[in-house]
C-alpha cells in the first residue's frame, strides 16, 4: 500500500473529511462562476443601452462642416453614395470595427407650413449587426416602399401629420406609413424616406451627405489606432465619434469589472482562509498518523502525496460542481440580483466547465498548500507527543 | 549494533535550562533485549528518541551499525531510519482508516516491497504475532492488546535491525502486555536490537538487561 492509496482509502472511508473542503470549494467556484456569468450578461445590456444611443460614427466628406450636417442647414459637402459600400465591404478597418451603415441624404424642407428635415436614407448592413441592434433600429431596416415616409414625432406634431395621411414634399406626394416615437434627439424631427427618392426629388442620384456607422464602442488608445488607420484608408472623409457613448459603455464595463473584481477578490480571500483552516485542523487530526509515518522513515515528499490525491480529487470535483450551481444561480437568480429585464438572457457558459475544475484544483491547491508545507516539516517527536 | 556515546540533552525552559540527559553511554548489540526503568520525567523516551534517529543530542553521538546517525543529513537520516529502526509506541498510532493488513503495508512500502509482495507480506507478520485471521479488521474493531500487536507487526516489517519500544504494555492489561512482551522477545532472538523503555516491572523480566536512568544518568541494573 503506497501513500497514494492510503490517501484515496482515507477519502473513501472517511467521507465526512471531504465534505467540507468541497463545499468551500463548490462555494467559491460557484460565486465565480456567478459573477463572470453576470459580468458577461451585464455588458450585453449594457451594449443593447449603448446601441440605443445611436449610431456613434459619422462619415462626412473631409470639408464637410459638421455643424451643418447635425443641423442639416446651409450648403452642405456632397459625398458620392458608393462611399458607403466601399466602407462596409471594401475597407478593412471598417469592415472589422464598424457595422450597420446608413447612408443619408437630408434637406430642410417645409411640409405642411412646418420645417422638418427630410432625410433619404439606406441601410447597409454589416456583417455582425448584434440582435439587439436590429431591433432598436427597427423602422431604419424595415422595407420602406416606395412613396412612403415615416415622422419623426417632432415632425408628427409639428405637420399634423398622422398614419396614412398624404404629404406633399416639394412637388411630390408621399403616404405617412407611421410616426415614431418620441426619442428627444434630433431624428424626432425627421420625415425618412427612401434614399432614391429624395435623391430623384432633388435631381442628386448617387449623391449622399454623410454615412452613420455603428463602431466599435470602444475608446482610448485602441481607438485613437482605429481612427488612425481609417484616415489611411479613406483620406477624402473625415470620421466623427460620438466620444460619449463610448465613454458609456467603457465606464459601465470598468464599473462591471471593478464590482466583480472586489467580489471576487472577498470571495477568494474568504474561500482560501477556509480552506487553509479546514486544512490545518485535518493536519492537527492526522498528526498521530504523519507522526509515525515520519518515524517509520517516510520523507516530507511522502508525506505531501498522503494529501495531494485529496486536494486534487476536491478541487477538480468541488470546481466541476461549482460550475454546475454556479450557472444554475445565475439563470435563476441572476437577472434579479443584477437588475436585468428579461430582454437579456444570462447564458450558460459550457466552456468554463474545465476552466472551474482547473481553478478550483489550483485554488485547493494554493489554500492548503501552507498547512500541508508544515506537515511535510513536522518534528515525528513533536507530532507523537501532543496526542 | 546500536551504539550511544555521551549522549547530553538540556530543554529550554522559561525557567532555565533542565538537563534531561547527562552523558549517558550504552551500547545494545544485536539480538539483545534492553529494558529502560526510571521514574516519569526521567528522560526515558528522550533517550528512546536520540537513539531512534528521531531527536538531535545536544551533545554526544549515536552509531547505529557503525553510523554516526548525527552527522548524516536529515534525508540520509530518515532513509536510514527507513532501512534500519522500527518503532512501537505506547498509543499504537495505527492509521484508523486502515485495516491491520493496510497498517503492516504501509511500512513494508516504505521499506521498498511491491504492492503486491507486501500484501502477503503484511499477512504473514500479523500470524506471526496471532492475528492472521483479524487482517482485514480495522483498529476500531480491534482490541487494545490486537492493536499493539498489530503495531508490532508494523514495526518488524522489513526486518530493522533495531526495535525501539515506548511504553508497549502501557495502556494494556496484563495478559496483552505478557503476549506483547513475550513477542518482543522473540524479536530480539531472531537477531534484532530490541530497547524497551517501559515503567513495568512485568516487562523488564524479558531483558537480558536491565538499565536505569535517574537525574538524566544511567547504570545498569541488577
Amino acid at each position: 500500500m503506497n501513500l497514494i492509496q492510503m490517501s484515496l482509502r482515507e477519502m473513501v472511508r472517511r467521507r465526512r473529511g471531504l465534505l467540507l473542503p468541497l463545499t468551500i470549494v463548490l462555494c467559491v467556484v460557484s460565486i465565480m462562476v456567478v459573477v463572470w456569468t453576470l459580468r458577461d450578461a451585464t455588458m450585453q445590456r449594457v451594449r443593447r443601452v449603448t446601441a440605443q444611443m445611436g449610431n456613434n460614427l459619422l462619415f462626412v466628406p473631409k470639408d464637410a462642416s459638421v455643424d451643418n450636417y447635425f443641423a442639416a442647414i446651409g450648403v452642405q459637402a456632397e459625398m458620392p453614395e458608393e462611399k458607403m459600400e466601399y466602407l462596409a465591404d471594401r475597407c478593412p478597418v471598417t469592415r472589422q470595427h464598424a457595422t450597420h451603415y446608413v447612408a443619408k441624404f437630408q434637406q430642410r424642407v417645409k411640409v405642411n407650413g412646418a420645417e422638418v428635415v427630410l432625410t433619404g436614407f439606406n441601410v447597409l448592413r454589416g456583417e455582425h449587426v448584434p440582435g439587439a441592434m436590429k431591433r432598436r433600429r427597427s423602422f431604419l431596416d424595415d422595407k420602406l416602399d416606395p412613396g412612403f415616409i415615416i415622422l419623426g414625432s417632432e415632425a408628427g406634431r409639428a405637420t399634423s401629420l398622422e398614419k396614412d395621411d398624404v404629404a406633399r414634399i416639394d412637388g411630390r406626394e408621399f403616404k405617412v406609413k407611421y410616426v415614431l416615437p418620441e426619442f428627444g434627439i434630433l431624428d424626432d424631427s425627421r420625415v425618412w424616406a427612401r434614399l432614391e427618392e429624395v435623391q430623384e426629388v432633388y435631381n442628386k442620384k448617387g449623391v449622399i451627405h454623410g454615412v452613420d456607422a455603428l463602431g466599435c464602442l470602444c475608446s482610448g488608445p485602441y481607438f485613437e489606432q482605429i481612427r488612425a488607420e481609417i484616415a489611411k484608408q479613406v483620406p477624402d472623409l473625415r470620421m466623427v465619434h460620438a466620444q460619449v457613448i463610448a465613454d458609456v459603455r467603457e465606464k459601465s464595463r470598468v464599473a462591471v469589472e471593478d464590482v466583480g473584481a472586489i467580489v471576487l477578490a472577498i470571495v477568494t480571500i474568504l474561500g482560501a482562509a477556509a480552506i487553509l483552516t479546514a486544512a490545518v485542523s485535518e493536519v492537527r487530526e492526522r498528526r498521530g498518523e504523519i507522526g509515525v509515518l515520519l518515524a517509520m522513515g517516510a520523507g516530507g515528499g511522502r508525506i505531501l502525496l498522503l494529501f495531494l490525491p485529496k486536494i486534487l480529487i476536491v478541487g477538480a470535483l468541488g470546481g466541476a460542481l461549482g460550475w454546475g450551481l454556479g450557472s444554475i444561480l445565475a439563470a435563476r437568480i441572476g437577472p434579479a440580483l443584477a437588475g436585468l429585464g428579461p430582454d437579456v438572457p444570462v447564458l450558460v457558459f459550457v466552456n468554463l466547465l474545465p476552466w472551474s475544475a482547473a481553478l478550483g484544483v489550483v485554488f485547493s491547491l494554493v489554500a492548503s498548500s501552507l498547512a500541508v508545507w508544515r506537515a511535510a516539516r513536522l518534528d515525528p517527536v513533536e507530532a507523537l507527543r501532543e496526542l | 549494533m546500536i551504539q550511544a556515546e555521551s549522549l547530553c540533552k538540556t530543554y529550554r525552559r522559561r525557567t532555565g535550562n533542565l538537563s534531561v540527559i547527562e552523558g549517558v553511554s550504552l551500547h545494545v548489540k544485536a539480538g539483545e533485549c534492553v529494558v529502560l526503568l526510571g521514574p516519569s520525567g526521567s528522560g526515558k523516551s528522550t533517550l528512546l528518541n536520540m537513539l531512534g534517529g528521531l531527536l538531535r543530542p545536544f551533545s554526544g553521538q549515536v552509531l547505529l551499525d557503525g553510523v554516526d546517525l548525527y552527522s548524516l543529513s536529515p534525508a540520509a537520516r530518515v532513509r536510514l531510519r527507513r532501512e534500519k529502526v522500527g518503532f512501537v509506541f505506547q498509543s499504537f498510532h495505527l492509521v484508523p482508516y486502515l485495516t491491520a493488513a493496510e497498517n503492516v503495508a504501509v511500512a513494508l512500502h516504505l521499506r521498498g516491497r511491491g504492492r503486491d509482495s507486501s500484501r502477503e507480506e503484511a499477512v504473514a507478520l500479523l500470524t506471526r504475532v496471532g492475528l492472521g485471521d483479524r487482517a482485514d479488521h480495522v483498529p476500531d474493531e480491534l482490541s487494545v492488546g490486537e492493536c499493539q500487536r498489530v503495531a508490532l507487526a508494523r514495526a518488524v516489517a522489513g526486518s530493522p535491525v533495531v526495535i525501539f519500544a515506548d511504553e508497549p504494555t502501557g495502556n494494556l492489561d496484563p495478559d496483552s502486555a505478557a503476549v506483547v512482551a513475550k513477542h518482543l522477545r522473540r524479536f530480539s532472538k531472531e537477531g534484532a536490537a530490541v530497547v524497551v523503555v517501559t515503567h513495568d516491572p512485568q516487562l523488564a523480566q524479558i531483558a537480558d538487561r536491565t538499565l536505569w536512568l535517574e537525574g538524566g544518568k544511567v547504570r545498569e541494573r541488577k
